[in-house]
């Protein structure tokens, strides 16, 4: 059994985000970075399946050689070695190219099984994964809560609005996951020292036999904005009939929440 | 020699025989910890030795040590007559009357002591039996323990009165001549009672021998070995682990033979005093932690297991969960009083750390808020995961620098994460903010520079973790030439006091109670007294008894002119809040709540302010006053804002 | 050259296949193209009428029992080649779970670029579209230049806004032919009744302010009406009121619904640990000084035995 786990570094997202004077960036000055959540509970999961009946884990990233260290924490939850697809820092590269990269990265390893967060939590594009699967022409299940593997076959739940589907695929196979899955363990302190010393592999686009220019994003940002960085606090006055009827209508008309 | 004699000294060798080689067992298991005993600093050690040791000062911190005293100091004197009864016992022409004038006034001394040991051991039984306080609870073996050990001593100071009586040794002995007139009157005693009594007295002595080393009495042999080996430490500091070394494999204790030697010393030489589980707030609420229990079950561990990891080290098994279990190891609130009562300088808690590092750092495994916390940390360096970059947004519009707009400030105020995010600590950093401005010192923050000083992360055993922050912490200082800081938090004070040097930060720290109570003699705050209502002072342990800060506080609520009624457990003696150790972040499941219990005897003085100064002491004692339905009634405040509130 | 909407259905046409249908009919008309749509299930019949007014021209309709259910390997291929037969331009999806599977395996196969779950999508000269980023915290304009331009829209984020017009004209198509890899073995139903803490839309929660066990009824009344997840205090879960796994908080769930409601709870920072990433965040304490005030958008000062109960009534009415 050999298991690739696609992850992400990303930003913590209990930080602030300020828009930055370009008006089409945040600032990145004072930003912590993580592994994208999602991908940490599908990392988790791969070495749960690991430690019941062995298995190869190498872990895929694609970014900067900051992305090493994001690696190295899930080399330290139990992950065997890296294959990062290192990117020029400056060039913005879409879902599409990403994918094609991670793809032809996923295509030399062979895994029986590919496991991601159902997505990154910085631009939450919630569709590398599916695309990687689709490019290479592998069956895929996405936000899953469970997985089961028996037979070379994976059986999962597939959370849909209201309900969840059971799924069976053949392996190989993409699958992404959802959070309730499990519970990410806390690395352990001689793992994070062994960690240093597994293999991390680094290629380049070229390596995988893409031009900078196939892999162009196709989907720039072209403004961002803050919707909102203060809460309102609004007290709603009146009598309580008056307060509750206001509030009401706030959260249905103006916030469109309820 | 008599036959009798020969027999004698047939059951003297053979005693002494199993004494020294019980004994040396046990200094073989001892042997087995890491490290070495130390015997540098023999200044200290003899010091500690002849006050701690032959004077009992700290037996007699509590009332009853007396009685422990006297017995104690009773073993000496009476000792010089138990080695003339059982030579006698040998050779019946022995005498120590060769002594001179000394012979009947060391006479006259074991009399005394010898009434004086017999009342302590009516007293002993009397309170194990009658008062029965809950620290000399145990199971059955150990009372029977007890009794054996008072039995013993009281058929040896029985049997030395009818050797007195029978054959009397010059000397002013009232006692034995008035057991004489009683039972003898003028007439002779039978032919045998003397070699009775003496027969009794001798077999008593070396059974006492015997059993002492396989008994709670071990302690008669260790005790003073163990305060002599006391290392000196730095109070309120758990030295950084090499997290460098390549070749450590370990980290923290996982079995026995992780302890260092002074450690397992430490074992062998509890008393079963229970004065640590007496002062033990998880104890005290109904977790299955006790200090006490904590030794003993280790020191069981280790005699039980010792002879076999003599012979193979590796076949010592883990602690964990079966000597030292989770609940009893994540109870602990690190509050430190099981160590400052322990009348022979025993270390239960940093037991209980050692085992923590190695959950936390060797398996990742305790409770799963205090790991949600420490990734919140991990993450954005306080434990709420609030944004690193909102640090410094108490502050804005009081006018207080940065030190990166103006290092030239006399103190760093280091605000600590609850000052910084805490709405309600951020009214007492604000507190602090207008009593400082208004004497006019000169401060500045760190602002979003500032992270966590790790405080939690070090005593729930994530040394790892700790000493980043640590270190990020003291460079950042370091790098603005920080020499003096006020911290509004005991246990960023604590942190930054006793664990920042090992990190290179040598800093003058002042808590800020302590810094009020300077302005406040210096003239420089004035408050107005007329306002102060009737206040007790709850004590934060990393203040009080960590750092021996209890006076300052009181200074200052006294110049508020608030009558400060003192709850009994106060000072030094005070009780934890609940909330240290990293018991904040995690749930207490088991027993009654700490905070309840201390907010219990905080409410029986009757005062209408509880007084902290401490964030974590300041939420849990506002919620113990709230879960006791007086949170109308009596306010919880921090020692800053009640000043502020009478400038 | 076409606009093309994809219809999502779960049994009848969702409520998002028409929001997507509105928002691809302004697209379509700002671009100067026709709008055509697939429909890929068991049957569109009898709902035909539902898609009068979106200016549909044409609805290429898959129905077949096998479809009921998504599929990748079934729906990915067919909605592909309807796009290329009609050479779309622009293709818009619902950000469903199933919608943004589709939509990601469908980007792939055309490759092309896709702005998944935006809270609207416009055409100016290209498609723009306005997506959250970050958790929500920044709001960015993607735009997108590969052809054609797909988006994922969020449900509930443009509103379904029929106009006069006829129904489309429904062409059925036959199943294409495909070998399924991956075999759904069974669905199931989310329990009904209780919404799970950390996953509901909106939380109602509890604190000390409630009094006691005897009133938690009050809560749970509100939560109902507002279809929410019960969660509680820690000093209510300490009194033994509730269960520890209602407990919102720093040593509880972390829960950022899009409605926060706190009830009688003051706010402390362990409290505020396990919901402040709400969306909005509503408070309702009889304390005018409480810190949870500093902490929502809206708060009533009140008494929560007669706030939460009119609450409760109003939201009732308004549902109705």
């Amino acid at each position: 059994m050999k298991i690739a786990v696609l992850v992400k570094r990303v930003p913590d997202t209990a930080s602030v985000f300020k828009v930055a004077p370009d008006e089409k960036s945040v600032v990145t000055d004072g930003l912590k970075y993580i592994i994208s959540p999602y991908d940490e509970h599908a990392a988790e999961e791969a070495i749960k399946i690991q430690e019941a009946g062995g298995a190869e884990i190498v872990v895929i990233s694609l970014g900067g050689d900051d992305c090493q260290e994001t690696m190295r924490t899930v080399m330290a939850m139990g992950a065997d070695r890296g294959v990062l697809v290192s990117v020029p820092a400056g060039l913005s590269i879409g879902a599409h190219g990403v994918a094609q990269a991670l793809a032809a990265a996923v295509k030399r390893e062979a895994p029986d099984l590919v496991l991601a967060g159902k997505q990154a939590v910085d631009d939450d594009a919630s569709q590398v994964p599916e695309r990687v699967a689709e490019l290479l022409d592998l069956p895929h299940a996405s936000v899953v809560s469970k997985l089961e593997l028996a037979d070379g076959k994976a059986l999962v739940d597939r959370e849909i609005e209201g309900g969840k589907y059971r799924i069976e695929l053949p392996l190989p196979a993409v699958v992404t996951i959802e959070k309730g899955i499990n519970t990410p363990r806390y690395p352990k302190l001689p793992n994070i020292m062994k960690a240093k010393k597994k293999p991390l592999d680094t290629v380049t686009l070229e390596d995988l036999g893409l031009s900078a220019d196939a892999v162009k994003n196709q989907a720039e940002v072209t403004k961002v904005a803050s919707p909102r960085t203060d809460r309102r606090n609004q007290i709603v006055g009146g009598d309580t009939a008056d307060a509750v009827k206001e509030v009401v209508r706030l959260l249905r008309d103006e916030e469109k929440a309820l | 020699m008599t036959l009798g004699g020969f027999i004698l000294f047939a059951l003297f060798v053979l005693a002494h025989l199993v004494f020294v080689l019980r004994v040396m067992n046990v200094v073989q298991w001892v042997h087995l910890g890491q490290g070495e005993l130390q015997w540098g600093d023999a200044r200290r050690r003899a010091r500690d030795l002849l006050v701690k040791g032959f004077g009992q000062s700290l037996v007699l911190r509590k009332p009853s040590g007396i009685f422990h005293a006297l017995i104690f100091w009773g073993f000496f004197v009476l000792t010089v007559g138990t080695i003339e009864g059982l030579i006698k016992g040998m050779l019946p022409a022995f005498s120590l009357s060769f002594l001179g004038p000394l012979y009947p006034a060391l006479n006259t001394l074991q009399e005394i002591f010898a009434v004086l040991v017999m009342v302590s051991l009516a007293a002993a039984l009397y309170r194990r039996f009658v008062i029965r306080p809950k620290r000399l609870e145990g199971p059955l073996s150990h009372q029977l323990d007890a009794v054996v050990i008072i039995g013993l001593i009281a058929l040896l100071i029985t049997a030395y009165f009818g050797m007195e009586v029978v054959e009397p040794r010059p000397g002013f002995t009232p006692v034995a001549d008035a057991l004489r007139a009683l039972t003898l009157g003028d007439g002779e005693a039978p032919g045998m009672a003397y070699a009775a009594f003496s027969w009794t007295h001798n077999l008593v002595v070396l059974a006492f021998l015997m059993y002492i080393p396989f008994s709670k009495h071990l302690h008669v042999i260790t005790a003073l070995p163990n305060l002599f080996f006391r290392e000196e430490r730095v109070r309120g500091r758990i030295n950084r682990l090499n997290l460098e070394d390549e070749n450590s494999e370990s980290f923290g204790v996982v079995r026995i033979t992780d302890y260092t030697k002074k450690e397992l010393l430490d074992l062998a030489a509890c008393t079963e005093c229970g004065r640590c589980q007496e002062a033990c707030p998880a104890y005290n609420t109904g977790k299955p932690l006790s200090p006490k229990k904590v030794v003993l079950d280790l020191k069981e561990h280790l005699f039980e297991h010792g002879p076999r990891i003599a012979r193979d080290p590796a076949s010592a098994p883990p602690l964990f969960p079966d000597v030292i279990s989770a609940d009893v190891l994540w109870s602990c609130t690190t509050c430190f009083a099981c160590e400052e009562v322990c009348p022979v300088e025993i270390q239960p808690m940093s037991k209980l750390l050692g085992i923590r590092q190695a959950q936390v750092l060797m398996e990742g495994e305790f409770p799963e808020e205090a790991q949600n916390t420490l990734r919140n940390v991990e993450g954005q360096s306080n434990p709420w995961n609030l944004p690193q970059q909102e640090r410094g947004h108490w502050a804005e519009g009081l006018g207080i620098p940065t030190l990166a707009e103006n290092a030239e400030v006399e103190y760093l105020f280091f605000t600590g994460c609850a000052g910084a995010y805490d709405q309600r600590y951020v009214k007492v950093a604000q507190a602090l903010t207008k009593l400082l401005q208004h004497a006019g010192v000169s401060f500045g923050i760190l602002g979003n520079e500032e992270c966590c000083t790790g405080d939690a992360a070090k005593r729930i055993g994530n040394d790892y973790l700790a000493q980043e922050l640590a270190q990020t912490n003291v460079d950042t200082m370091n790098g603005y030439g920080v020499r003096k800081v006020i911290t509004a938090c005991p246990h960023c004070f604590n942190a930054i006091k006793n664990e920042f040097p090992q990190y290179g930060g040598e800093f003058e720290v002042m808590h800020h109670t302590e810094l009020i109570a300077d302005l406040i003699r210096l003239g420089k705050l004035k408050p107005d007294t007329a306002k102060a209502g009737t206040t007790t002072y709850h004590d934060s342990c990393y203040l009080a008894r960590y750092n021996g800060v209890d006076a300052a506080p009181r200074e200052a609520l006294a110049a508020a002119g608030a009558s400060v009624t003192e709850m009994p457990r106060h000072g030094k003696d005070g009780f934890c809040c609940g909330a240290g150790g990293g018991r904040m972040w995690m749930e207490e499941r088991i027993g009654t709540n700490v905070n309840q219990n201390r907010a219990q005897e905080a409410l029986a003085t009757g005062a209408d302010t509880i007084a902290t100064a401490c964030p974590f002491c300041l939420t849990m004692m506002t919620d113990g006053v709230s879960k006791e339905g007086r949170a109308d009634t009596v306010q919880v405040r921090d020692v800053a804002e009640i000043l502020a509130d009478l400038l | 050259m076409s606009v093309l909407v994809l219809l999502e259905q779960r049994g009848e046409l969702k409520p998002c296949a028409l929001e997507a249908a509105s928002a691809a009919r302004d697209i379509a008309a700002a671009a100067g193209m026709p709008l055509n749509a697939v429909y890929i299930g068991q049957s569109l019949e009898g709902q035909e009428g539902k898609l009068a007014g979106y200016g549909i021209a044409k609805v290429y309709a898959y129905e077949h029992a096998s479809l009921s259910h998504y599929s990748n390997d079934a729906y990915v291929p067919i909605v592909r080649d309807v796009a290329r037969e009609l050479d779309a331009k622009v293709i818009i999806g619902s950000a469903t779970a199933l919608g943004k599977e589709l939509c990601a395996s469908v980007a792939a196969r055309l490759g092309v670029e896709l702005a998944q779950d935006a809270i609207g999508a416009a055409w100016a000269g290209g498609l723009v579209a306005k997506k959250p980023l970050y958790a929500g915290k920044v709001l960015a304009d993607v735009t997108i230049q590969s052809v054609p331009a797909m988006v994922s829209l969020r449900p509930n984020s443009v509103q379904a806004a029929p106009q006069d017009g006829p129904a489309p004209e429904i062409e059925k198509r036959a199943m294409p032919e495909v070998s399924l890899r991956s075999v759904l073995k069974e669905t199931a139903e989310a329990t009904a009744g209780k919404v799970e803490l950390t996953e509901a839309k909106i939380v109602v929660s509890g604190g000390r302010g409630v009094g006691g066990p005897e009133n938690w009824h009050i809560i749970e009344n509100l939560a109902e009406a507002m279809g929410a997840a019960v969660g509680a205090s820690r000093a209510v879960v300490d009194a033994g009121w509730v269960h520890h796994a209602l407990q919102v908080g720093q040593t509880g769930k972390v829960v950022s619904p899009d409605i926060y409601v706190a009830c009688g709870i003051s706010g402390a920072i362990q409290h505020q640990a396990g919901m402040r990433t709400s969306k909005i965040i509503v408070a309702i304490n009889k304390d005018p000084n409480a810190n949870i005030f500093k902490l929502c958008d809206y708060g009533i000062v009140g008494d929560l035995f007669e706030v939460c109960p009119a609450l409760a009534e109003e939201v009732r009415k308004v549902r109705a």
